[in-house]
């Protein structure tokens, strides 16, 4: 159970490593993209910590994201590294410049293709966002 | 003070790199400490001062206790210093420096390596290996070296027009210098059309654009400009060093620009008194082909997108105006993180580099980061006078 008296999903489970950062998880969870936002600054940040980067505020808050951006860049893993199968690869990494303003890492859904400069949004597994992470799929592929 | 009053590099020394199974990063930097400090006419009792770092692919507590300890030596400093890649190297050297100028000790000897090709531990900190897994890059996939510089490397070829031939030309220069190491691992020349045909890994870049994961290590001994006048070999002196710090993990990367090379060039230039035309040689960071071509814009040797063009070219060969990676780098000889930049640009500017010297070299540049970018620094080593 969390703060919110949720059951723990498995994507907070394997993935959530600090206590502030666990929101993030949480949301994504449940289908949503919340950052870090400076109420001082009145501008969102990421990664999610206890200050502000930019004013070192304590008045740190989260904001829903529409998870739309632009591909900063991407890299089309096709070795296995360690931790990974033959069967995880080929996947894009990606860093993701949000519309909101700040840069964020993600993953391009495995079916599409996508380059630097393409627009982005973030889609959500049908079904089972608890499960999966969601990945990123090019504007007008959906 | 300035960094070339009261201080000299003496002594360099490096263990045979390749695949050694059965030695440990201790023994590795133990040898090279030896050979080092015998190399500078000196003895082991001699180092009152020593820094290390610590294997990353194994990963240790209090390092540089663990190697006095088992070279038998009480130095009255030591230190592990996890600053970054090159810097690492340079911090080091740079902390000798400051200790004998300080008049904390007489001789200090820094030194990094590790058995990386043999005695990694799944877990390992670094390389392709990593214990540390940042929580909001790890699991969208964006963990360890490789995907992290392929994605900046992405981003230049999508920024200035950078070509999968401008990194193979790279990787075929510095193939061509290990050529002519006999401490280099990898020695055999390769054409474009085999570099193209090359394992992709993460792309851009390709198994050649990838460094040489070895077991080996390097070390560096400085003492007192009077103890240096004593001894037998040509001293060399740290003229300027300068470095920034912009991000760790490369979803902090902001831009190229925010890199700050060309300030730092010119902040360690400034100290030396140099200019760019002053640079006899360049041993740049080459963790992935990425690094070198980035450094050869960044430093100033040729525009922004042209790095690969410089280096087909044929300008980071020997003969060249200022030879890049004369020692054949972390691509081919071998990763030890940039201590052997540094020793080799101390072997070329003491006129010692053999079938690989540089006429007349007496300026060296050591250049190169650490992280992902992350950090910058550029050293300036010339002879003592």
């Amino acid at each position: 159970m969390n703060e919110q008296g949720e059951t723990e999903t498995e994507i907070e489970r394997q993935y959530s490593q600090s206590e502030v950062g666990k929101p993030f998880w949480a949301a994504l969870a449940r289908g949503r993209l919340e950052i870090p936002y400076c109420d001082e600054c009145k501008k969102p940040f990421f990664f999610p910590r206890r200050w502000c980067p930019n004013c070192h505020s304590a008045s740190v808050s989260w904001v829903e994201s529409k998870g739309l951006g632009t591909i900063f860049t991407l890299s089309e893993v096709q070795m296995p590294f360690e931790r990974m199968t033959d069967d995880d690869v080929p996947f894009s990494a990606l860093l993701v410049d949000l519309d909101e303003g700040v840069r964020i890492p993600g993953r391009l859904r495995r079916d599409r293709t996508a380059k630097i400069g393409d627009r982005v949004q973030l889609e959500f597994t049908a079904g089972s966002p608890d499960q999966e992470l969601p990945a990123f799929v090019p504007i007008g592929d959906t | 003070m300035g960094w070339n009053d009261g201080a000299t590099i003496v002594g360099i020394g490096e263990t045979k790199l390749g695949m050694r199974p059965g030695w440990s990063a201790v023994e590795l930097q133990a040898e090279a400490v030896m050979a080092a400090v015998a190399d500078a006419g000196l003895g082991l009792d001699d180092v009152d001062a020593l820094f290390n770092l610590g294997p990353y692919s194994r990963p240790t507590q209090m390092f540089a206790m663990t190697l006095a300890q088992y070279l038998g030596i009480h130095p009255m400093m030591q230190a592990s210093v996890d600053a970054g890649g090159t810097w690492s190297a340079m911090i080091q050297v740079a902390n000798c420096v400051s200790a004998v100028q300080n008049g904390q000790c007489e001789v200090a000897v820094c030194t990094f390596g590790e058995s990386v090709a043999t005695g990694r531990v799944v877990g390992g900190r670094g390389w392709t290996t990593t214990a540390e897994l940042p929580e909001f890059e790890f699991p969208f996939g964006l963990f360890g070296a490789v995907i992290p510089y392929a994605m900046l490397a992405a981003r230049h070829m999508a920024e200035f027009g950078t070509t999968e031939e401008g990194f193979g030309a790279i990787a075929i220069a510095t193939r061509l210098h290990a050529s002519r190491n006999e401490n280099a691992f990898r020695r055999t020349p390769f054409t474009m059309e085999e570099y193209l045909a090359s394992r992709m890994i993460s792309t851009p870049i390709r198994l050649l654009d990838c460094s040489t994961m070895i077991d080996g290590a390097g070390a560096i001994v400085v003492t007192t400009a009077e103890r240096a006048r004593d001894l037998d070999k040509v001293g060399v002196e740290v003229l300027g060093l300068s470095s920034h710090m912009s991000h760790r993990d490369v979803g902090q990367f902001t831009s190229f620009d925010d890199l700050q090379v060309r300030p730092i060039r010119d902040q360690a230039f400034g100290q030396a008194g140099v200019t760019i035309d002053d640079i006899d040689l360049a041993e740049i960071h080459d963790a992935f082909t990425i690094s070198t071509l980035l450094y050869l814009e960044e430093l100033g040797f040729c525009p922004r997108g042209q790095g690969g063009a410089y280096a087909l070219e044929g300008n980071l060969d020997l003969g060249a105006r200022c030879p890049v990676n004369t020692h054949g780098g972390l691509l081919s000889q071998g990763h030890v993180a940039g201590m052997l930049h540094v020793t080799e640009a101390v072997r070329q500017v003491r006129g010692d580099g053999g079938e690989r010297q540089v006429d007349g070299a007496e300026v060296a540049m050591v250049a190169g980061g650490g992280g992902i970018f992350g950090v910058n620094a550029v050293m300036v080593l010339g002879r003592a006078r």
